[in-house]
């Protein structure tokens, strides 16, 4: 199972495409960096002017953290694109180049081959997330330094301690994490429907946005469907982020996604183990 | 009715009477009182108790030269209410002003003496400002001020010994109103995510407080000046 885990990683990082998201992330974070560099006590000072007029604000919060939190928040809502662009790829890839019924001869079980290739997935997801993570706080980190961390949100100003905020930023990229296989699971799943990699990856990346804007529009008839889109659970890392935490809050968003990541992935099995492969 | 006279010759050539309802001689020994810290150096907590703020306690050290120069210095990042920190009977009386004596009132076991500040220059931020002074020790216990475009406050001291005669705050209670939409996210993204947070409240005012718990203090042993200018 190893081996075959090992195999089908390598497939996934042989081909260019599993780069793009690297890539992608490895330029852009560095740039919000510079950007933050030149320009970001300007933002921070928008952001507390109003504060500014009543208190002596000390010290800084122009950090790594606080550029982590911004990035992490910007980044994390496009990140699912990318995943597709390989998860969409998994099966369906080895259809259109004609490798499904070599791999099935082989012997291994479909259930294994699955598994296999489900995991290469997960591990791409998990990768990336790591990627973003090494990035956006390490490199803040090593340029900015640590600090307080200042989270404003619509009717409250948090302000972590410095001790208090790596945890929570931990705990948020594997919140990710998960999140991110969710996201992977539907395009696994549209894998295992067509021959065409194309087809799973713009699919999945118009279920996505349907459902974004689906939850970012707040009408009633859209906020009575919004507790059952996968995606205003995969954005819940910001829960991480309140003082108290809301475990429960927490706890339920991660049963939800695993419940999606289960569901998917069963659904997937199933077809693939019936699937008559003719490619 | 010689009696009487007597008496209204003791009365108004008494000194004391005079002194002690005059605003102007109180606020004059304050400042005075205050005149005699040259220099000083502190170790500050600061404690935010502010409906729509929170922040665990921070600690700083802070320094102060005549007439008004301050510079704080903190390990992390504090947030530290101005007009309390900056508080100075000197700024305050500055400005052409008039005041008058309202009535005497007892704070814990001190009687002291209710003082209103008017300022009569239309430039100056201060509306209206009432002093609560103790005036045996000529020290500032309360203050009620209002300042545009703060809005209203309260400063309450509580002092200490630090040498013979010389007393400094060894806390500060500073209380003020807090307009909610002082607080509002200028980031429209978190504005638009947050879910955790009704709005029923947003209309209302409420109160804040920020405690500064003063220690360590090192009183006219000379503060560098370029400290502050490091701030300019």
């Amino acid at each position: 199972m190893l081996t075959l885990f090992k195999i089908e990683f390598l497939k996934v990082f042989k081909k260019w495409r599993t780069y793009i998201g690297f890539i992608a992330v490895g330029v852009l974070v560095p740039l919000v960096h510079l950007a933050m560099y030149l320009e970001g006590q300007n933002s921070l000072d928008f952001i507390t002017r109003d504060l500014q007029n009543s208190f002596l604000l000390v010290g800084n919060l122009l950090n790594g953290y606080w550029i982590s939190y911004i990035i992490l928040n910007v980044i994390a809502v496009h990140i699912p694109f990318l995943i597709t662009l390989v998860a969409g790829d998994l099966l369906a890839g080895e259809a259109t180049a004609g490798t499904y019924r070599l791999l099935i001869t082989r012997p291994i079980s479909r259930m294994e081959i699955i598994i296999s290739k489900f995991l290469a997935g997960f591990a791409y997801s998990a990768l990336l997330i790591l990627w973003l993570a090494i990035m956006s706080l390490g490199l803040g980190l090593v340029i900015f330094g640590a600090g307080e961390l200042l989270v404003v949100r619509s009717e409250l100003i948090i302000i972590f301690d410095k001790t208090d905020v790596l945890w929570r930023f931990l705990l948020a990229y594997g919140f990710a994490i998960l999140g991110m296989t969710v996201v992977c699971s539907l395009a696994f799943f549209f894998s295992s429907l067509v021959e065409n990699a194309i087809g799973p990856i713009i699919t999945t990346m118009a279920v996505i946005i349907i459902f974004i804007i689906i939850s970012a529009i707040d009408v009633d008839i859209f906020r009575m469907v919004k507790p059952y889109l996968f995606t205003n659970y995969i954005l819940k890392w910001r829960d991480f982020f309140n003082d108290p935490l809301d475990t429960n809050q927490i706890l339920n968003s991660i049963f939800v996604l695993s419940g999606h990541i289960i569901t998917l992935f069963g659904i997937t099995a199933i077809i693939f183990q019936k699937k008559d492969i003719l490619s | 009715m010689l009696i009487r006279i007597i008496g209204l010759i003791l009365l108004l050539i008494d000194p004391g009477f005079s002194q002690d309802k005059d605003p102007e001689i109180i606020l004059e020994r304050v400042k005075e009182e205050f005149k005699r810290i040259e220099n000083y150096k502190a170790d500050i907590t600061v404690k935010v108790d502010i409906p729509f703020i929170k922040m665990p306690d921070r600690r700083a050290t802070l320094y102060f030269k005549q007439p008004d120069k301050i510079h704080i210095e903190s390990e992390g990042f504090a947030m530290l209410p101005k007009e309390g920190i900056k508080f100075s009977p000197i700024s305050l009386f500055e400005t052409e002003h008039t005041s008058f004596y309202e009535r005497e009132e007892k704070i814990g076991d001190i009687n002291v003496a209710v003082v209103k500040v008017i300022p009569l220059n239309d430039k100056s931020d201060l509306v209206l400002s009432t002093l609560w002074i103790d005036p045996i020790k000529n020290l500032i216990l309360k203050v009620e001020s209002s300042r545009k475009p703060t809005g209203t406050f309260v400063i309450e001291f509580d002092y200490t010994l630090i040498e013979k005669g010389l007393y400094m705050p060894e806390s500060i209670e500073f209380t003020f109103s807090v307009d909610p939409m002082m607080f509002h996210s200028r980031n429209p993204r978190e504005m638009k995510i947050d879910e955790n947070k009704g709005s029923e409240d947003t209309s209302r005012v409420k109160t804040g407080k920020v405690f500064l718990y003063y220690s360590n203090y090192e009183v006219n042993r000379g503060v560098p000046d370029s400290l502050f200018n490091a701030d300019k």
